[in-house]
């Protein structure tokens, strides 16, 4: 833990390195933030989306009419209606990257026009003077689908007579790429080569603030938008791309504060450009609140979904010669600018070596859409899923060659740098050999094993592993610009006010990550002032230099390196300005900045206020040195000048206790030793790690989206995608080992981004250590209990455990119960019992017929219950043994009862707890049919 | 879905018969307001849409707690789980209720989610059906046309059984004074801490001076489509000298005798091994503190 | 379809009509404009970003209807300086979150405070025991958060209660003491 106490390490006077508190944090805690959603404008309108309820389905028609006759319904489009408002599709040249590979290029209207492809595609947009009245519009919106064959999978997607998510495709693939070279020859000269196929479902980084918009026109300012997003710039160039509006009438600004992104606010939504097309025709400000239903369906935060099919190849030493690995990745539907669900994949792949030296290389990368949302930026960015494969493939080779892991791990370290990996990945700097040993320190790992072997004699199973990662601090132009053709560079305007004061303006808006302390702190120390003095504002494109946004660990090393850049370059002017005024021959670098105050390092004598200077250059610009220009304020670029990148890094150990009865695995130890290049503020870094494991362990062993064969998320509530609580997760322990990077001014690198990865490696790295003489092999997430639990049960039967004492069994064979067809009725019984719990003493809207149903429905599991010969056609139909129908001749009762059946309304919604009632309504059907294909007579009394 | 659909009338009686008389008359359209945990999520998602609702929070009859003569516990319909947990008589003598309301939901749900409201409105995945099937709990339910009372095992352990009729309310719960000798514990598995169970076990047990079992009672909740009374396992237990090693037989065979089914959370054979390995626990909870030695 | 209540909230009475549908959220954001209180999940109540104190009670606003709270007090996150003695003095949760970087983006945090305002408000009318880090992690199981990692917030608290563990027990308790920001308000 880091104590404030930390203070005295760091330099004297110096504010870099101190754990101070964050400015931030006082208006967070007075309940005083402002988020999207507490933004309102005179005038505002409320907006809902209307979205699909079918993953793949032709639109006959929209009609929002009845809708707009309701009170305080302001107004309702179609995607119809926006095109003739201008709306065009998102995926322009300008918005598509330039990728090695091949690249297909999906259709992409914000709003559907003709087809959806998938469920919760938006298809209509209200608008009401309240958002109560909205909602009960929206239920009047009549949509007319022909649904389509869905695809879910990538088996389906892959299939060669699938059918296709893009009709004029010739198959279901978005994208391919080789990237690394030819592996062949470290495979030839391999001892042995491990392989396995590693598989992680959709997870990722979902923010507790769900998306939002608000945003107006009027034609003097053109648009001014709101919404919670990572790159306003580039949206505000977007926007007027897409839209083809001038880029000046369009100012997007990303709110004061925003409750978390993990890359979810980084993509531009369909929401923005629809919602800014309606504020144009409505002439009202509009504001739109995503809700997170609404977000779990819409895939934000979705990501992860890989399959890594690798190989090692190693010698006996346990050296890595070689890597061979199979990406497929279900993309989803790929409709997004920018990153099309593509270029996280790659993104990990090209990081898969991590801080390995592996010399050769060779991955194919292929994804294929399906009919599900596009996956979305998620912290770490595609290296979640390679570090599974990559550690987890590590750990493998160490157990086929019997070596301890550790060891395999140390000697396949980077040691020099720079390196360049065979996928080109560029490490600049560090001391990966340093940071795994101490961290092997701090974990004690000869304890773990001693108390591992001891509690195994009891029992219990212990075990330990490891796992880390690289992580790129920013990205340069270099590498942007020939893939996006945008900058990578980290840019900033300083300003030294009249009153001495520091402002900073910075176009990439924090939404956590604590820009505003850890600026100021960084400028305090430039300019001998306190944080305090300086001010930070961000996220206006009206006001803010144009910028590529807060991602990927860009803050600490790009957006300061620019702002000290910026800040050296005022202090040169300050300098001449100073010497000028206090009639002393001295160049600029000759003075310390120090309290406000200029200072001669010849003769500390000799000083003048900061404040004295600015007001001097700014207000009374008289009497100033030779070619001298008034003003005090400097935009300034930072690039690395011979790096693409810098690196930082982490390595991480847990140790975990496997309960083997329920597969429950307890986290008893996490350990992280990391490299921040320099701290800026120690407990800013410690909070990005911890936080970033507990998100990691929570894509790790908690969370998973599942989607059904139609296509539809089935957890869309926080009660189905579980991220843990506090009670769910440990202490995670950090330690620092930064080695400082030569290629910016103080040495600093991002923190953060990545800090999820490790965890699925390290853990499952653990649970295997701990489950070795198992022999369990886990490649699959999330950690389920019953995963694990199954995992154990299928080498350890449970015949193997004692038998029953003889005089148990005498006991169990009087009291026993039912037969076998109960199996099959306990799943109606489950829907028909959701029906009448939630029933009372509840009213449902379609009461009459619904209470009628349930007697109906009640007296059917009856006869069932009572029938071995029905729960025998049940069995047969459930098998797929023969295909039955309803026979109506047979019995009147039966009769009436299919036809009462078949008149009652479906509801809809696609509610969680509406699936209790559609479900039994087909069980009725079922057991209808079962009963009537029995002859009466076969059936008991 | 976020916004409940129109609501015309908002009653909250402040008084039984008050209450009584509001839900008369009102044919369809009525949503009871207990503690709101279990309804509210279908108010709002707009699978509930009531045109009046009657909120029971102000109804002190409902809240009452009182031990009667024969030392049976009553719990008015509306005490709120952290009530009933903070309540020293229920943690040491109706010690499954008390573990049970302390681990349901979370803080926040503890503190206005009500006991009436969970087994009354809760779908199949609540705590405290099974829980006051295993402590021999009776329902007293109160409507115009009169009182009646039905046991817990009986209500709740029948899919079938509907429990209120239209216009009928739960007043309360009465517990049974445990013989001497007794102890109780509840036990849950959910995927995560806040998350809901996906079995839970209750037990109670009673031990003679001379360690020999009187008395047992298991019962599974979480299962469809009733909680399990598991009988044969209970019959394990009685007239055994309890030990470890009989419980251990206990559980596996309370494992072999639920019927559970597989869904989202859990196949049907995990929850059969979590009824083993969690009900292990109960029972030994139950033991301990039936012999007092916990 | 409405109905008209009065609901104290940081002790002052508010008196509004408002839906019968409205939910104690919505009252508290839109019709007080007290937007400290945040919205993160959908129907489902499992966030916890929407918690006040209601009766002295951690409650989760999402929860319950405007129409319930009549005649109930309520506190929210911008309530708790109310509580100081002095203008710009914050309360010892407030300072607790600010001294251990117990918030990141923030958006978790007012619903965060007021389960711990339950948590420290039971804590200290039991005596103020030592608190181990386990119990108050079972206690926040429902708030949940995606940027801290829990371990600061943990530390938050450690903070806040080793504040009020020194001072003397009548200090303590009137940082609990909810009906005392009726008596500081008209």
């Amino acid at each position: 833990m880091t104590t404030i106490n930390a203070e005295s390490e760091a330099l004297a006077g110096s504010w870099v390195g101190r754990p101070i508190k964050r400015k931030e944090d006082l208006r967070l805690i007075r309940g005083r933030g402002q988020y999207l959603a507490d933004i309102k404008l005179p005038g505002m309108v409320h907006a809902f989306f209307v979205r699909s309820k079918h993953a793949h389905a032709r639109l006959k028609s929209v009609d929002v009419s009845r809708a707009l006759s309701v009170p305080g319904v302001v107004a309702a489009y179609s995607g119809a209606d926006l095109l003739k408002l201008g709306m065009r599709e998102l995926l322009i040249p300008e918005l598509v990257n330039e990728l090695p590979g091949t690249l297909r290029m999906p259709p992409s209207w914000p709003l559907a026009i003709d087809k959806v492809v998938f469920h919760g595609e938006p298809i209509a947009v209200i608008l009401a003077e309240t958002k109560y009245v909205l909602e009960d519009a929206a239920e009047l919106v009549v949509i007319d689908y022909e649904p389509l064959p869905v695809i879910t999978s990538v088996e389906q997607s892959m299939a060669d007579d699938s059918p296709r998510v893009y009709e004029s495709w010739p198959d279901n693939v978005i994208y391919r790429e080789k990237m690394g070279g030819d592996a062949t020859d470290a495979f030839s000269k391999a001892d042995i080569i491990i392989t396995e196929r590693f598989e992680v479902p959709r997870t990722g980084a979902s923010p507790m603030e769900c998306r939002g918009v608000l945003t107006q026109w009027d034609d003097h300012s053109g648009l001014t938008h709101w919404t919670t997003t990572q790159r306003p710039h580039l949206l505000r160039q977007a926007i007027s791309q897409v839209l083809d509006w001038p880029e000046q009438m369009v100012r997007v600004i990303a709110p004061k504060d925003q409750g978390g992104s993990f890359g979810t606010k980084a993509p531009h939504s369909r929401e923005d450009f629809i919602l800014a097309l309606v504020a144009r025709d409505i002439m009202r400000p509009a504001r739109w609140v995503e809700s997170r239903e609404e977000s779990f369906r819409a895939g934000v935060g979705q990501e992860r979904a890989q399959i890594h099919e690798i190989q090692i190849a190693a010698r006996s030493d346990g050296k890595i010669l070689g890597l061979r690995d199979r990406c497929i990745t279900d993309i989803g539907h790929g409709q997004q600018p920018v990153f099309m669900g593509v270029m996280y994949p790659r993104a990990g792949c090209f990081m898969m070596t991590s801080f390995y030296d592996i010399p050769q290389a060779e991955i194919e990368i292929v994804g294929v859409v399906t009919n599900k949302p596009c996956l979305t930026p998620s912290r770490a960015f595609g290296s979640f899923p390679v570090r599974l494969a990559m550690d987890g493939a590590i750990n493998r080779v160490a157990r086929e060659l019997d070596l301890d892991p550790l060891e395999v791990v140390r000697k396949n370290l980077v040691t020099e740098f720079p390196y360049v990996s065979a996928t080109g990945n560029f490490l600049d700097s560090g001391d990966f050999v340093g940071g795994f040993d101490k961290l092997v320190e701090t974990i004690d790992v000869a304890s773990v094993r001693e108390l591992q072997a001891q509690l195994r004699e009891q029992g219990r199973y212990i075990g330990l592993g490891f796992g880390g990662e690289t992580e790129r601090s920013g990205v340069s132009s270099k590498a942007y610009v020939p893939r996006q053709r945008k900058p990578g560079y980290g840019v900033a305007t300083v300003k030294v006010l009249n009153s001495g004061k520091i402002h900073v303006l910075v176009g990439d808006p924090p939404s956590g990550q604590s820009h505003e302390t850890v600026i100021s702190q960084v400028l305090a120390d430039e300019f001998g002032v306190t944080p305090d003095d300086v001010r930070l504002d961000y996220g206006d494109t009206l006001s803010t230099p144009y910028g590529m946004g807060n991602v990927g660990n860009r803050m600490a090393s790009y957006t300061v390196s620019a702002a000290v850049l910026a800040a050296r370059e005022l202090k040169k002017k300050i300098g001449l300005v100073a010497a000028h005024d206090l009639g002393i021959d001295a160049s600029p670098d000759e003075f310390t900045f120090e309290n406000g105050e200029i200072v001669w390092v010849k003769d500390r004598e000799i000083r003048t206020q900061l404040r004295a200077v600015a007001v001097h250059l700014i207000e009374c610009p008289i009497q100033l040195p030779q070619g001298t220009e008034p003003g005090l304020e400097h935009t300034a670029y930072f690039e690395p000048q011979n790096v693409p990148n810098m690196t930082g890094a982490s390595f991480h150990g847990a140790v975990v206790e496997v309960m083997p009865d329920t597969g429950v695995i307890k986290i008893l130890r996490y350990v992280v030793v990391d490299d921040c290049g320099k701290p800026i503020n120690p407990l800013v870094v410690e909070g990005q790690v911890q936080g970033g494991v507990v998100m990691g362990i929570g894509n790790t062993v908690f969370e998973e989206y599942v989607y059904n064969e139609r296509g539809e998320l089935q957890n869309t509530t926080l009660e189905g995608y579980m991220m843990p609580c506090a009670a769910d997760v440990p202490h995670v322990e950090t330690y620092d080992h930064s080695v400082p990077t030569l290629n910016n001014p103080l040495g600093t690198k991002g923190k953060g981004e990545g800090a999820p990865a490790p965890v699925s490696g390290a853990l499952v790295n653990a649970v295997e250590d701990a489950l070795r003489p198992f022999g369990v092999s886990i490649t699959t997430l999330p950690l389920k209990p019953e995963r694990v639990r199954a995992a154990i049960a299928a080498v350890v039967s449970p015949e193997a455990e004692a038998e029953p004492a003889d005089w148990v069994e005498p006991i169990v064979r009087e009291f026993a119960g039912e037969g076998e067809g109960y199996d099959i009725l306990a799943e109606m019984y489950r829907f028909y019992d959701g029906i009448q719990i939630s029933l009372q003493p509840t009213w449902h809207p379609y009461v009459g017929q619904i209470r009628g149903w349930l007697r109906d429905f009640g007296q059917m599991l009856d006869r069932a219950a009572a029938s071995p010969a029905v729960v025998d056609v049940l069995a047969q139909m459930f098998s797929g043994e023969r295909e039955f129908a309803f026979q109506s001749d047979l019995d009147p009762d039966l009769a009436a009862q299919w036809d009462r059946l078949r008149n009652l309304p479906r509801p809809d919604g696609g509610h969680a707890y509406l699936d209790y009632i559609l479900p039994a309504l087909d069980s009725h059907e079922m057991l209808l049919v079962a009963c009537s294909n029995v002859p009466s007579e076969c059936e008991s009394e | 879905m976020v916004q409940l659909a129109p609501v015309e009338t908002y009653h909250a009686p402040v008084s039984l018969t008050e209450c009584l008389e509001c839900l008369a008359g009102v044919e369809d359209n009525l949503v009871l307001l207990a503690g709101g945990q279990a309804i509210m999520p279908l108010l709002k998602n707009r699978s509930l849409r009531p045109n009046v609702l009657v909120d029971l929070s102000g109804i002190a009859e409902l809240r009452r707690r009182k031990i009667e003569a024969d030392g049976t516990l009553v719990l008015g319909a509306m005490r709120r789980h952290r009530e009933v947990y903070d309540d020293p008589l229920v943690r040491t003598g109706w010690s499954a209720l008390a573990d049970a309301t302390s681990v349901i939901g979370d803080l926040q749900v503890q503190n206005r989610g009500t006991i009436g409201g969970n087994v009354v409105f809760g779908t199949v995945l609540t705590d405290l059906k099974q829980v006051a099937m295993c402590l021999d709990a009776s329902l007293r339910i109160v409507g115009r046309a009169g009182n009646r009372e039905v046991s817990a095992r009986d209500a709740f352990g029948d899919a079938a059984h509907s429990l209120l009729a239209p216009g009928e309310l739960l007043e309360s719960m009465a517990f049974p004074a445990p013989p001497p000798g007794s102890g109780s514990a509840y036990r849950k598995f959910g995927i995560t801490t806040n998350g809901r169970p996906v079995i839970g076990v209750a037990t109670s047990l009673t031990i003679g001076a001379d360690g020999i079992c009187t008395g047992a009672s298991i019962v599974i909740g979480g299962l469809v489509p009733a909680p399990c009374d598991a009988r044969i396992a209970a019959q394990v237990l009685i007239g055994q000298s309890v030990d470890h090693e009989v419980i251990a037989h206990a559980a596996k065979a309370a494992a072999e005798e639920v019927k559970p089914q597989s869904d989202g959370r859990a196949s049907a054979a995990y929850r059969r091994q979590l009824v083993r390995a969690i009900g292990q626990d109960a029972l030994n909870d139950a033991w301990q503190r039936a012999i007092g030695t916990s | 379809m409405e109905k008209t209540i009065s609901v104290t909230v940081n002790g002052r009475v508010q008196r509004k009509t408002v839906p019968i549908r409205m939910l104690l959220v919505d009252f508290l954001r839109d019709e007080l404009g007290l937007t400290g209180t945040h919205v993160g999940c959908t129907y489902e109540g499992r966030c916890g970003a929407c918690t006040v104190v209601l009766d002295g009670n951690a409650t989760k606003s999402c929860m319950v209807l405007a129409v319930q709270a009549d005649g109930h007090r309520v506190v929210t996150v911008e309530g708790l300086e109310e509580f100081a003695n002095a203008p710009g003095e914050l309360h010892p949760i407030q300072n607790g979150f600010w001294e251990r970087h117990g918030l990141q983006c923030g958006y978790c945090t007012p619903g965060m405070m007021m389960t711990i305002f339950d948590i420290l408000a039971t804590n200290v009318r039991e005596g103020s025991p030592e608190l181990t880090d386990e119990a108050i992690r079972q206690s926040l199981v429902g708030n949940i958060c995606r940027c801290t990692g829990y371990s600061h917030i943990v530390e938050a608290v450690q903070s806040a209660a080793a504040q009020l563990r020194g001072m003397d027990p009548e200090e303590r308790a009137a940082w609990f003491d909810t009906a005392k920001l009726e008596g500081t308000r008209s």
